[in-house]
């Protein structure tokens, strides 16, 4: 009887540590480039869909109703070109950005806010999320 | 009476109730290089030069002047920081000799001394941007500190004019740092002054530090 207790009483913790540790997100690593994730309201078809002086340019895109780019750390916006065979769009969604120290073992981190589509935007009916959420990234949907 | 005035005040106490020392023939003049400093124990390149200048009256009462410059990096000071400190000091001891009588090997000595430490540290920090390109941003700050520091130390005579000075500091910085962009790491002529622990929070920078050092000390007047 105590032997099955004890059995069971380290089950517990061993799954307790499982779960606590599987869901850990490591705050440091979210220094890299946010994303940004574009979703229309019907499939579009672009070829391209990139950031505007990044390295990134995929190419042969298959028609979609979501595309996803990186936002930019160096600048305070970010444009996005829409590459298709007949027309070229644009997205920019501007933002500001704050640098401040988090913790002794992260350092410094940038903190994002107040995103908004400015122009030069192609599209009319488009609006951004506020605030990234807590795994870095950014939501924009396109009514058109 | 504040913390200031109690510190000086435990200083003072410590150095008049210091028992008299058996007296030189003569009064004594010394010139010393600090050999510990300029170790990379606390940075990752860079130098610190502490000359100083020290004499000794005959009833053993020690008056000791040190100038500093120092030019330190650490490469990574948090994970995103590179850090560099630029800066010089100056110290102004009082000291005693502590035992009853002065044999050769127990020049066991108490000093007090006075730090004024002016520097500018600057962190570079760079977050790494794979796709438009990296972010790099250059904080900087300049504070003018005043320390006191008790230290007791002890005099190791290698030959009649060549001893080395084994130095024990404790030091109380006194002026409030400008901390504004990020906690205060090294100050000249104190040494390494961030917090131990705290590794998930924003590391604060201590008032109190303590450290050893080593001096090599040659004689180079006799009055």
């Amino acid at each position: 009887m105590k032997y099955k207790l004890t059995r069971g009483l380290l089950s517990v913790i061993f799954i307790s540590c499982l779960f606590t540790y599987s869901g850990c997100v490591d705050e440091c690593e979210l220094d890299s480039e946010p994303t940004v994730f574009i979703y229309f309201s019907t499939q579009k078809y672009y070829r391209s869909v990139y950031g505007l002086h990044g390295k990134e340019k995929p190419d042969n895109q298959s028609a979609d109703y979501q595309y996803s780019v990186p936002l930019s750390i160096k600048d305070d916006s970010t444009i996005v070109i829409f590459e298709s065979d007949v027309r070229n769009d644009t997205l920019t969604i501007h933002y500001s950005r704050t640098v401040e120290m988090q913790s002794a073992r992260c350092g410094f981190r940038i903190y994002f806010d107040d995103f908004e589509i400015v122009k030069p935007t192609t599209f009319t009916q488009a609006s951004v999320s506020s605030t990234l959420d807590y795994s870095q990234e950014l939501y924009v949907n396109i009514n058109e | 009476m504040n913390k200031r005035s109690l510190t000086f005040s435990c200083i003072l106490f410590v150095l008049v109730s210091v028992t008299h020392a058996q007296t030189y023939d003569t009064r004594r003049l010394y010139f010393g290089v600090d050999v510990l400093r300029t170790f990379p124990l606390t940075f990752s390149r860079g130098f610190v030069f502490e000359p100083s200048l020290i004499y000794k009256t005959k009833d053993h009462t020690i008056i000791d002047l040190a100038v500093g410059f120092n030019d330190i990096r650490k490469d990574e000071l948090y994970s995103n920081v590179a850090y560099a400190n630029t800066g010089r000091y100056y110290r102004l001891g009082v000291g005693k000799f502590l035992l009853k009588s002065r044999k050769k090997f127990n020049e066991f000595n108490l000093q007090a001394c006075l730090i004024y430490s002016d520097f500018k540290e600057t962190g570079t920090i760079t977050f790494e941007g794979d796709n438009y390109g990296d972010l790099v941003e250059v904080r900087t700050q300049r504070n003018k500190l005043f320390i006191v520091e008790l230290q007791p130390n002890y005099w190791l005579p290698i030959s009649d004019r060549i001893s080395v000075n084994f130095q024990v500091r404790i030091n109380y910085i006194v002026t409030n740092p400008d901390e504004k962009d990020f906690p205060v790491y090294y100050v000249p002529g104190v040494g390494n002054v961030q917090a131990w622990g705290n590794r998930d929070g924003i590391p604060n920078s201590r008032r109190v530090t303590e450290g050893i050092s080593i001096r090599l000390v040659y004689k180079f007047l006799e009055l």
